[in-house]
């Protein structure tokens, strides 16, 4: 073997950061999905200085208009322009979803962590506390930890945030005890490292590719969930531009005016293909073995 | 298998014992004293009192929970604060709707799916297959309200081919189920095609063909056969999803199931009847997937001495 054919595998086990990035940049759903959520969190950060109308004012004579040159996706029933509100209600899904499953993503990991490290006792109780928040399926724990807090906005990241709990533990968990029986973290143990060295310098490090897989598909779980909590009227409450609330508004009207419902739906649903692309494509760069 | 199935019992308990403590605490977190709630605003302190009295709520927490399991075994769900009538009939009535309406979403989902699936995997990288994960692509990140009210508007007013919604029988229930059965079904096409995928290129596949058996035989026989145990195993989780996609559903398309009577409730504040909906909601799913669990642990061995 020569040196020539040596080095490009030597070469890529030294730069983890590039492969990963010559492999993500060359998948096709990573690609697209890059470049929606790309666009969508351009929306959720610069969107008042992009959008044409004030999302909170209306005029009443131009109630219910169809697009049109002047309203490009129309107006809603109370004559507000349904493009600004849906480019102002980016922020708002995004600051929901970002701080719900950065909750879910942090009691998660710490449940899961410390299941899975200490075991035993704990690990049992923690784990059954689990399963009784999966008892309740999909959006039913949130619909019912909202039923506690009552509705709102600061509620809804709380309740979609809890109901991301379970999964993530597992995750970490599952890592976590599949890491630490390895040479390495046995060696770490041997040469006296502090339990807490140990889960933050070996465990968590090497956890992080299925996490990261789990946050980018968890954004548009809790995207769905969070708008269809306010589509339900238990969510974030009208006049705040949410696309899920602007959506239920616009249910009333689908009769005369269906451009009202339409157009918010079609947002999440663009910004969940998104995520999801986003979220297959990591996960085929980053472990091709968790690909179904 | 019995040793099994007497575990899974055992494991049981604690999820009960949670679900049913998590239920009794959202009566007792939701604001109000149900003791001044049940007497009415006109009420003076001695009734209300002796309301308190009565049903038990007087006493500490711990043996308010006592009570609360006891009646639930004899039936006993409360009174709903709105109408004044028990919970259990209205309960039973509604989720007769909903679970209705999840199976006839489920059937659809695994028969659309599965045949999707299945043609794609077959005719790998042709128009159909990337058509159909196209579809799958879109079918899983569609919120369903939005699906309910794009097929309401297309299906039932523009062609009026179906009703709008407010009916329990099978015709008006098939817009709700293709919109509740629509994310499930895109998941279960994508899992099919990549099962039969893997089991195409199996030896003994190859051996059937040698066998001279005609390919529609072997694909469904011997290739897809196989090809379902994976999915089995998830139907228990897509009946979860079913359940919590029903609420919307159900919302959009009036129809009265557990959802519409869950989201009325919150909204009226009507906790008895907000409390009992979660629990059955939660019972129902946790016995779903034990009899799935359980049937697939019949199925494969393995999986009993894990």
């Amino acid at each position: 073997m020569t040196d020539a054919s040596l080095s490009p595998a030597v070469r890529r086990h030294q730069r983890p950061m590039s492969a990963f990035w010559r492999r993500f940049s060359t998948n096709r759903s990573a690609q697209i999905g890059f470049l929606i959520v790309g666009v969508y969190l351009f929306f959720a950060a610069f969107g008042p200085w992009v959008a044409p109308y004030d999302p909170l004012a209306g005029s009443l004579r131009m109630r219910l208009a169809p697009p049109s040159t002047e309203f490009w996706l129309g107006t809603d029933d109370i004559g507000r322009d349904i493009l600004s509100r849906i480019i102002y209600g980016a922020r708002v899904s995004f600051i929901i979803m970002a701080t719900a499953v950065a909750i879910g993503l942090v009691i998660g990991v710490l449940i899961g962590v410390v299941g899975g490290y200490f075991g035993g006792i704990i690990d049992s109780i923690l784990m059954r506390i689990i399963d009784v928040m999966l008892a309740f399926p999909s959006i039913f724990l949130a619909i019912g930890i909202v039923a506690a807090l009552g509705p709102g906005f600061f509620n809804v990241i709380v309740a979609t945030g809890l109901f991301s709990v379970p999964q993530f533990a597992r995750i970490a968990r599952a890592s976590v005890l599949s890491l630490k029986e390895r040479e390495f973290v046995e060696a770490a143990h041997a040469s006296g490292e502090s339990t807490f060295n140990i889960i933050s310098l070996y465990l968590l490090p090497n956890s992080l590719a299925p996490l990261m897989v789990q946050t980018t598909l968890r954004m548009s779980t809790v995207l769905l969930t969070a708008a269809a909590l306010s589509f339900l009227g238990l969510g974030v409450q009208p006049p705040t531009p949410e696309w899920g609330a602007m959506l239920s508004n616009g249910r009333t009207y689908v009769m005369i005016a269906p451009h009202v419902a339409t157009y918010p739906g079609l947002a999440i649903f663009i910004v969940v293909i998104g995520f999801n692309l986003l979220g297959d494509g990591l996960r085929d760069t980053l472990d091709p073995r968790m690909k179904q | 298998m019995l040793p099994y199935i007497l575990r899974r019992l055992i494991h049981l308990i604690p999820v009960m014992i949670g679900v049913t403590l998590c239920s009794f605490l959202l009566l007792k977190l939701a604001p109000g004293d149900p003791a001044e709630v049940l007497a009415g605003i006109e009420a003076n302190p001695e009734v209300i009192e002796a309301i308190r009295r009565k049903h038990g709520l007087d006493q500490p927490l711990p043996v308010q929970y006592f009570y609360y399991l006891g009646n639930l075994m004899l039936g006993d769900f409360g009174k709903s604060i709105s109408t004044g009538l028990d919970v259990g009939p209205m309960m039973w009535r509604a989720l007769i709707v909903t679970l209705k309406l999840s199976a006839l979403g489920l059937v659809l989902a695994l028969v659309v799916g599965i045949v999707i699936g299945a043609v794609a995997a077959v005719r790998q990288n042709s128009f159909f297959d990337s058509t159909s994960m196209l579809f799958a692509l879109f079918g899983a990140a569609m919120p369903n309200f939005w699906l309910g009210l794009l097929l309401m508007w297309t299906l039932s007013v523009t062609f009026p081919i179906f009703p709008a919604g407010g009916g329990t029988d099978l015709y008006s229930l098939i817009l709700p189920a293709i919109t509740l059965g629509t994310g499930a079904m895109a998941l279960i096409a994508r899992m099919t095609r990549a099962s039969m995928l893997e089991v195409i290129r199996q030896d003994y596949i190859r051996t059937a063909y040698a066998n001279g058996l005609s390919p529609p035989i072997v694909i469904i026989r011997h290739a897809l056969k196989n090809a379902m145990i994976p999915i089995s195993t998830v139907i228990g989780l897509q009946f979860g999803y079913l359940l919590g996609g029903s609420v919307a559903t159900e919302i959009v398309f009036a129809v009265p199931g557990v959802g519409q009577l869950l989201v009325d409730g919150i909204l009226a504040r009507d906790y008895p009847v907000v409390q009992s909906t979660m629990l059955m909601v939660a019972i129902i799913f946790v016995l779903v997937n034990l009899i799935t669990d359980i049937s697939y642990a019949y199925f494969d061995p393995r999986i009993r001495l894990k």
